[in-house]
């Protein structure tokens, strides 16, 4: 127990005083891009790891969260701290939509589903004039405000980008001990039985995904702000859909700390790649999907699995399928 | 709009469909089997384009006579793959077992890209010409055929034909179809479920892979172009029904109208919206497709 | 009052007439047997009560209300639960968390929840097991736990679909003692049985069906001597 706890303070203090510590701007774009992914990630664990439904589209609410607030601002002159929560409300309300009829659907059919809803809606937005079609929007670089959500520095972007991680992983903590996670887990073990115990599978699964739609859309958001361009490839990638779901598996689906520490090893393990082989030829992304497959064989349930045997604590009660 | 450019639009889309349609059965005998989706289905197609490619410029072997060697080749590729990746992943957790092909995507495409680059290539005209045999354009009533793709299509259906048959008359094929009904039953009855699975990635990377053999023919090659016909893939299966063969036939042509009739009709990018639009609802409404059935 | 009626249920699986016009009435704090061969559609029948199945036609009332068409989870809130036939707790769960999904649906505190599956836990003597994971229970253990579980929603109606098969015949006796109790503390239950000393010595009527039809319906003794009974178990050519 205490290991534990020490363990957890020493990570946060790291964190909270990285930026201090080490001031190299291209360790903290590193360490933003992670906190972005362990958004997502954990994101996607509320309705790929707890409620069991593998969405593999989920960038589309990276993107129409990243798209609202970039346009109200550009068009607008909106606030894009508005921007995020309008865009986190489009996200989840898209979300809701998607899981109505698809939530029945179950494996892999659940999963080519949701690629075929993000591909339609990328196809189109490619071609909607309005939103900047293929090109996408420019977010014009102004001076540093907060009200503009935008500052030359890196730091603002990295505690913000922090504290939003802490609340995924908090949002995470949350429903894992609540009504919603046991009805969740129960619902992914048996869903006959849980039916026969008043369980309204849908119901469920639609609070998960708004929960889960909505912490996409808050990573898109920051996404946009920090790059200061959105065009369909770079926020409706089908990549960032996967990417999500490998981290969350590679440290742990279902789990708290899972995806958080799958991002924190494969954002890294990517750079260090980019740097070792060289972006030519993208071989980095080839040993990248060797890695997954490997991973995906030899330990499905994830690295939080040895990392709980170092601790000597459980930490979580997702972990068994 | 004259009868000539009519029947040039229907004759393009029916030989693009049967092409795609064998691509797409390979898809579906996977599917059909061991209701296990391949996302990295379109990687070996492209696999196969490049195998086809290198028979001919650094062999000199032509197509015709390289597809046998590159059918065996990833029919061996399909058992391969499910023995070292498919068939430990199956005993875990589902997120891991479509994770899987996933990686094998990544994986493909992108040593595709390391070893070939991302520039589009094709095969040259005296591949598929067969000494001036297919060369050239078939003038029906003022449609004008290439040759190569009316050889591409009848290949693609003897060959779909030749799978069909495969599964209705041969002991091995209805043994398949009994494990594609019900896993549980047929190991009961003697069937060896594994070697069945086995057998299904086998056949249904060899599919894909003729499928691709016949698609190089008269369509660039290069690393990438596998995601396109997963996708398309997975139209085709999702309206015919996971596990029918003819019903992946008619998706095929489905498709092949989309696609030429969308090239003509509609922005080419709609038509992409449209297909996939299509297919959602066909997945909502009938989630096992036109024709197809289910496990029991 | 009758807490449950049904009239002329009817239910099709293509050409098989599984349910064929069932009807009875369930009293209000009784112990209903159900008993019939395999395949007489008694199963079916908990599944067409509980919304799993869609009737064709008939009508099904609890407390007054319709409730054929609504679906399973509704029907649990309205206040009948229900084990299975092949035990389906959650495998991966401990033994306290199984219940406290149960006691979820009448709290949204999950500490309240757990508390209240600790009690029910008691009352079916699991509690040192509470931390063991379903699957590595025995299986009276299982049984007690589903038994426990669907409690726990607290519930009117309670449907068990053979508790008593697979047990030997001093789990028999304590599981007899359990649905006493439990039926003793006011929830009317309707149990599907084959093992005969269980549901002859609690039950207080028995409906009996046999081809999916009901061929018989009364207290222990009548049906016991009931020649339609006899020769639907034992076949022609025997007698009381």
């Amino acid at each position: 127990m205490k290991r534990y706890h020490y363990v957890m303070t020493m990570i946060g203090l790291f964190f909270l005083l990285f930026p201090i510590l080490f001031k190299n701007p291209f360790f903290h774009h590193v360490v933003f891009m992670l906190f972005l992914y362990a958004i997502l990630a954990e994101a996607w664990n509320v309705i790929g790891g707890y409620a069991g439904q593998l969405s593999f589209g989920h960038a589309l609410y990276f993107g129409v969260s990243a798209y609202i607030s970039t346009f109200l601002f550009v068009r607008f002159h909106v606030s894009p701290w508005i921007g995020l929560i309008l865009g986190v409300l489009a996200a989840a309300m898209v979300g809701f939509l998607v899981g109505l009829p698809f939530f029945r659907l179950k494996g892999h059919y659940f999963a080519i589903g949701t690629i075929g809803v993000t591909e339609a809606i990328r196809a189109i937005i490619k071609e909607w004039q309005l939103i900047g079609g293929a090109v996408g929007i420019y977010i014009p670089l102004i001076p540093s405000s907060f009200v503009d959500f935008q500052w030359s520095s890196r730091i603002p972007y990295y505690y913000i980008g922090l504290a939003f991680v802490v609340s995924a992983v908090y949002a995470n903590y949350k429903v894992e001990n609540s009504k919603l996670g046991y009805y969740l887990r129960a619902i992914k073990m048996n869903e006959s039985a849980a039916l026969s115990l008043g369980i309204n599978p849908l119901k469920y699964k639609e609070i998960a995904m708004i929960i889960s739609c909505g912490f996409t859309g808050i990573a898109g958001v920051l996404y946009a702000q920090y790059t200061l361009y959105v065009h369909p490839d770079s926020v409706m990638a089908m990549s960032i859909s996967i990417d999500m779901a490998i981290m969350a598996l590679v440290g742990g689906a279902g789990t708290i700390l899972g995806p958080i520490i799958g991002a924190a090893i494969l954002i890294p393990l990517n750079e260090i790649l980019k740097v070792y082989i060289g972006e030519t030829g993208s071989l980095h992304i080839a040993i990248y999907g060797v890695i997954v497959m490997i991973v995906a064989i030899f330990q499905p349930l994830g690295i939080i699995v040895y990392l709980e045997q170092i601790l000597r604590k459980p930490v979580g009660k997702g972990l068994k399928e | 709009m004259d009868l000539a450019f009519v029947l040039q639009v229907i004759i393009s889309a029916i030989l693009m469909g049967g092409v795609f349609a064998l691509i797409a059965v390979g898809l579906s005998i996977i599917w059909g089997v061991m209701e296990f989706v391949n996302f990295a289905h379109g990687d070996f197609m492209m696999l196969a384009m490049y195998l086809t490619l290198g028979f001919f410029t650094i062999l000199g072997i032509v197509p015709i006579l390289s597809l046998p060697l590159t059918a065996i080749i990833l029919f061996f590729l399909g058992v391969g793959t499910y023995q070292l990746l498919i068939k430990p992943v199956l005993k875990g957790p589902m997120v891991a077992q479509i994770v899987v092909t996933f990686g094998l995507l990544l994986f493909m495409r992108n040593m595709g890209l390391v070893a070939f680059t991302a520039n589009f290539r094709s095969l040259p005209a005296e591949a598929t010409s067969v000494g001036g045999l297919f060369s050239g354009l078939m003038n029906f009533h003022g449609a004008f055929i290439p040759k190569t793709k009316l050889v591409a299509f009848v290949l693609s259906l003897v060959f779909i034909i030749l799978i069909d048959q495969f599964f209705k008359r041969t002991n091995t094929g209805m043994a398949l179809r009994a494990t594609a009904q019900d896993r549980k039953a047929s190991e009961l009855v003697g069937i060896n479920v594994g070697r069945m699975y086995q057998l299904s990635w086998g056949l249904g990377v060899l599919c894909v892979g003729v499928g691709g053999v016949l698609l190089s023919t008269f369509h660039y090659i290069y690393p990438e172009v596998g995601l396109v016909f997963t996708l398309f893939s997975f139209i085709i299966v999702t309206l015919g029904g996971f596990g029918s063969i003819w019903g992946a036939f008619v998706g095929g042509l489905v498709v092949g109208f989309a696609d030429v009739l969308g090239g003509v009709v509609l922005a080419p990018a709609y038509k992409f919206a449209v297909a996939f639009t299509i297919f959602v609802l066909v997945l909502v409404w009938r989630p096992q497709g036109l024709f197809g059935g289910g496990q029991s | 009052m009758d807490i449950l009626e049904i009239e002329g249920l009817t239910k099709r699986f293509g050409g098989l007439l599984a349910n064929n016009e069932i009807s009875f009435c369930v009293k209000q704090g009784e112990m209903l047997g159900l008993i019939g061969p395999n395949g007489a559609g008694k199963t079916t029948l908990f599944n067409c009560i509980t919304g799993v199945y869609r009737i064709n036609s008939g009508t099904v009332r609890f407390e007054g209300h319709e409730i054929h068409g609504a679906p399973t989870y509704e029907i649990c809130h309205r206040g009948i639960a229900r084990t299975f036939q092949l035990i389906q707790v959650f495998a991966d769960m401990t033994a306290l968390d199984n219940v406290a999904v149960g006691a979820l649906l009448r709290t949204n505190d999950l500490g309240k929840a757990q508390r209240k599956a600790l009690s029910y836990l008691e009352q079916l003597n699991l509690v040192d097991r509470q931390r063991i994971f379903a699957k590595n229970l025995t299986l009276v253990d299982r049984k007690k736990l589903e038994l426990a579980r669907a409690l726990a929603t607290e519930p009117k109606l309670l449907l068990l679909d053979e508790v008593a098969s697979g047990l030997n015949p001093s789990e028999v006796v304590e599981f007899i003692r359990v649905v006493r109790e439990i039926n003793a503390s006011g929830i009317t239950i309707v149990m599907i049985e084959h093992v005969m000393e269980a549901v002859m010595n609690i039950a207080q009527r028995i409906v009996v069906l046999d081809g999916g039809r009901m061929i018989g319906e009364g207290s222990p003794q009548e049906i016991v001597s009931d020649p339609h009974v006899i020769e639907a178990y034992l076949g022609e050519g025997y007698h009381a």
